[in-house]
């Protein structure tokens, strides 16, 4: 495992707490060579929204960043440019840096997945990395399908109600852990770049679009979708109404069709955990399935207590904290899963799941 | 059209606000490509499906930022990158709050905040690596002399003119002073690397100085509450300003081309605050920087050498204090060192000049009448100061502070236009100074009880009645009608340098909101509050103009017999620095009183 993304649910849920314990247990325990970079911008020492104090990234000599090229004096490390690579950013182009110097760096580096594969693949391969850790942003999660495995840091900043935040991250690991497919259908549909309908002896019907994210897109859909039909593959995303509206239209053909998606993330963008869930029981309670290609293992779930409270006399964010403790139980009796507070637990725990 | 036709979605994700993307759309279609617009409130899989199947190449989104709208923007773009939309369709996003960092963030590919250009989105579209343009690069120098040939327009007054600068020059053959043989031995000292000989020349210029200075030269010694800086300081000004230097993105103030040039003024005490200032105000928009030096340096024989700061008003004048500044200067920032007044006005110029200074500022009437030194010494100085500023071709300008002591406009101004045609016939460019202010004699006289406009307008038209010539509103404007509070301070500035760009002036000096009332180091907010003031003011009129009452002329025409009559009276009188002594360019009635500093100290029969 040598892609390893840490994605949050929300801002200031501890994304860059997790990277930074990460970063120092590697630097403390071992000679590992790490590489660093994220999907959005970190390090800043303000958050560019609420305006609060930030945890920072620290980097070791020998360790390797990729961010925007107008941010390498911007921290205090001292960064060698080894690679200029032609993926841009809205601060310009992506290098990769060794750094010379410790000290803090400000990351900014691909933000989807083509980019940012190309870009880890060649801090693991040409850099020599052991490792990358690709830092997350806000909410987004679509450029971690290319990770090997997934962090998922949450907290009382995504919703400061402790029993429905321990609902939703329960609901997104339930996503994430949808089933890999059998390896007839992965070698089946491993060419297809649209949605397609897979029928009874192995015929193929393609459609224009790839993403099921729009009703009409779902009814032309239904034109192409005969008795004959035992499977649709989906590449891109699907839309937690279109899919319900694909289910309207399957009914009781539903029982033993498979709904088959590129990776689990494809339908998390798509609506709330919840909802989502809903709908992924309602075809199982109809015999259906929905399977993945390609799975993204969640390795562990890290908590933060703290939350950005809004002061609306005063329009500015104010520190607050929900029960700590109560979160943390609540949280690991509803996941099979380590549930770490970085700032009480360190990283070690995550160390160990990762290898060190 | 410079590059392939694209097909661009324009989708306001937001219930309302569409007016940049409107603007845009028409900045795509002139450019020739095909532009979308989609109605406000279109949801996010309504928006994506639209890019697929209208097959575009560039989305452009644009949204208010506000509460959870980021985590809205970071959904819309998940959606789009699991839609594989991301892989051939380019996403800006364009706002009020929306800044290149926050674009990173929320997972764009380009971020257009305020101040955008239509341009430079047109650029992302077309494919152009989106880096935001060195404005600063795009600022050019301006030489406010460049488009007058001082054809005197009054030929009266042109001849009285005359007449007195070539009796100046006259009266200084022959005349030397301490200033003026420090200034030579200084020259010297720039043409010699023989440690020796620098050693000797030191021992001569101490000799020249008064005891403060003196002391420097013998044991080092400097004056009390002054210093050298620090090594580590020097270090880390110089990390200081390589750090600023990526992150400058210098704003232009100028609507149109016709507004004037705008100057600040600093003179923190310390050559590193100073520079902080500069900084500030060239990414706020300001042309042009004026170093303010200490007042106790005007009355002092001789300047001390190295890196100086010290804790009083004005910066310390020595060649390193100044390569320091101007090394930290944009190139198009213009930069002047005042040598107006004082004991080493001579050595200012060749100083600023050797350091490579854009402009100074001589004056013998006000540096006589208002700034403290002996008239006759100021005058065998200055024309050693103006025939440095020619040799450097250093335009300076002639400014008219006397007023501020209550002087009228009429005879201030005539002592203007004498330095004027005195530093024209030694080879040098002058520049008209006006005070355009709320001045004592107007406090007296009622000429501004009604406005603020005639009586600075009258001015204006009294010295364009006489002389083509650039004329640079001093200093700074709308003096004495700022108050403590920032916003009427910086509403004032921007009022006068509104009436200054209507009247057609080429420069205008302008101070910070808090600078008359300070009661300390004025605030690098308050300075960005009159820049900004300025830059508003000058968009909100564009080439509208400002329209005096008929009082102007009335007094336009006084002004210009005022001066007239004035001339006469020094003609008359025979000798121009007597008449500074007399009263006949500003009385003690008036409150300009000769200066005493360097009284006695000019050598004769050299």
């Amino acid at each position: 495992m040598r892609i390893i993304g840490v994605a949050g649910t929300a801002k200031n849920t501890g994304k860059t707490t997790t990277i930074s314990g990460l970063l120092r247990c590697v630097s403390q325990s071992s000679k590992t060579k790490v590489g660093l970079t994220s999907i959005g911008y970190d390090g800043e020492e303000i958050d560019n929204i609420t305006g609060l104090v930030k945890p920072r990234l620290f980097l070791n000599k020998g360790n390797v960043v990729a961010t925007a090229i107008t941010l390498i004096n911007v921290g205090s490390a001292e960064l060698k440019i080894i690679e200029e690579t032609d993926v841009f950013t809205p601060l310009g182009r992506v290098i990769i840096a060794e750094v010379k110097k410790d000290g803090l760096v400000v990351v900014a580096g691909p933000n989807k997945s083509l980019e940012l594969k190309i870009v880890v693949e060649a801090m693991l391969e040409e850099l020599g990395c052991e490792i990358v850790l690709v830092d997350g942003a806000l909410n987004r999660i679509a450029p971690m399908a290319i990770t090997d495995g997934l962090i998922i840091a949450t907290g009382a900043a995504r919703n400061p109600d402790v029993a429905e935040l321990v609902q939703e991250t329960r609901h997104i690991c339930d996503i994430l852990d949808l089933a890999e497919t059998e390896e007839s259908y992965k070698k089946i549909v491993s060419d297809i770049k649209t949605i397609a309908v897979i029928n009874k002896g192995g015929k193929i019907d393609t459609y224009r679009y790839s993403a099921l994210i729009h009703d009409d897109i779902v009814s032309e859909l239904r034109k192409i979708i005969t008795d004959d039909a035992r499977a649709v593959y989906i590449p891109a995303a699907v839309s937690q109404p279109a899919l319900e509206k694909l289910l309207e239209i399957l009914g009781a053909r539903l029982s033993g069709f498979t709904i088959l998606l590129h990776d689990p993330i494809k339908l998390l963008v798509s609506a709330s955990p919840e909802r989502i869930v809903r709908t992924i029981n309602k075809v199982e309670v109809l015999k259906g399935r929905i399977e993945v290609l390609k799975k993204v293992p969640v390795l562990a779930v890290t908590i933060n207590p703290f939350y950005p409270r809004y002061l609306f006399d005063k329009n500015i964010y104010e520190p607050a904290y929900v029960d700590e403790e109560l979160l943390r139980e609540e949280m690991q009796k509803a996941l099979p899963l380590p549930v770490v507070n970085i700032l009480k637990d360190g990283a070690d725990i995550l160390m160990k799941i990762l290898g060190f | 059209m410079t590059s392939q036709k694209k097909k661009v979605l324009l989708a306001p994700l937001d219930p309302v606000h569409d007016i940049g993307l409107k603007m845009i759309k028409r900045g795509l279609e002139l450019a020739g490509h095909d532009a979308i617009l989609l109605p406000p409130d279109y949801s996010p899989e309504e928006i994506i499906k639209a890019a697929i199947d209208n097959n575009v190449d560039v989305i452009l989104i644009s949204r208010t930022l506000g509460y959870r709208v980021a985590e809205i923007l970071g959904s819309f773009i998940d959606l789009a990158e699991a839609s594989g939309l991301r892989e051939r369709v380019k996403i800006g996003i364009g706002g009020m709050a929306i800044k290149p960092e926050l674009a990173a963030e929320l997972g764009f590919d380009a971020g257009f905040g305020p101040g955008t250009t239509v341009e430079e989105a047109i650029a992302f579209v077309e494919g152009r690596e989106y880096i935001e343009k060195d404005r600063g690069a795009r600022k050019t120098k301006k030489d406010i002399t460049e488009k007058y040939d001082y054809t005197f327009k009054n030929k009266r007054i042109e001849k009285l003119l005359n007449t007195i600068a070539d009796e100046i020059i006259e009266y200084v053959k022959g005349k030397t002073t301490p200033g003026i043989e420090r200034a030579k031995i200084r020259e010297k000292m720039f043409e010699s690397d023989d440690e020796a000989e620098l050693r000797q020349l030191r021992k001569e210029y101490a000799a020249f100085c008064d005891d403060i200075v003196k002391a420097y030269y013998a044991n080092g010694a400097l004056k009390e509450k002054t210093r050298q800086l620090t090594s580590e300081e020097l270090k880390a000004l110089k990390s200081y300003l390589e750090k600023v230097k990526t992150k400058m993105k210098p704003l232009n103030l100028q609507h149109i081309d016709t507004n004037p040039v705008v100057f600040i003024q600093y003179g923190t005490g310390c050559p590193f605050m100073d520079i902080a200032h500069i900084k500030t105000c060239e990414a706020w928009g300001a042309d042009g920087v004026v170093h303010f030096d200490p007042s106790w340096g005007a009355r002092t024989e001789g300047f001390y050498e190295g890196f100086i700061t010290h804790e009083e008003d004005g910066s310390v004048i020595t060649y390193e204090n100044l390569k320091l500044i101007k090394d930290a200067l944009m190139p198009s920032t213009l930069w002047q060192v005042r040598a107006h007044r004082g004991l080493n006005t001579p050595e200012t110029v060749l100083l600023a000049g050797k350091v490579g200074a854009d402009l100074t500022k001589i004056n013998i009437a006000y540096g006589s009448l208002g700034g403290g030194t002996d008239p006759e010494r100021l005058t065998v100085d200055a024309v050693a100061a103006i025939k440095y500023a020619a040799k450097f071709k250093m335009p300076f300008d002639v400014v008219t502070n006397e007023e501020l002591c209550g002087v009228p406009a009429h005879k201030a101004f005539a002592g203007m236009l004498i330095v004027t045609v005195l530093g024209l016939k030694l080879g040098a460019r002058p520049i008209l100074q006006p005070l355009f202010c709320y001045s004592p004699e107007v406090m007296i006289n009622g000429q501004m009880k009604d406005n603020y406009i005639d009586f600075n307008a009258a001015k204006i038209i009294a010295l364009k009645r006489i002389i083509n010539a650039p004329i640079w509103c001093g200093a700074p404007i709308g003096f004495l009608t700022q108050t403590e509070d920032r916003v009427q301070s910086s509403l004032s500035t921007a009022l006068h340098a509104s009436l200054a760009s209507s009247l057609e002036v080429d420069g205008i000096s302008i101070a910070s909101a808090d600078e008359a009332y300070s009661g300390g180091p004025i605030s690098a907010a308050a300075r960005v509050d009159t820049l900004r003031a300025t830059q508003s003011a000058f968009r909100f009129f564009g080439h509208a103009k400002i329209i005096p009452t008929e009082n102007s002329e009335v007094w336009a025409s006084q002004i210009v017999e005022g001066i007239e009559r004035t001339l006469e009276s020094v003609v008359k009188n025979g000798s121009f620095v007597d008449a500074l002594y007399k009263g006949l360019l500003g009385s003690r009635e008036e409150g300009a009183y000769p200066g005493r500093a360097g009284r006695g100290t000019v050598i004769k029969n050299i």
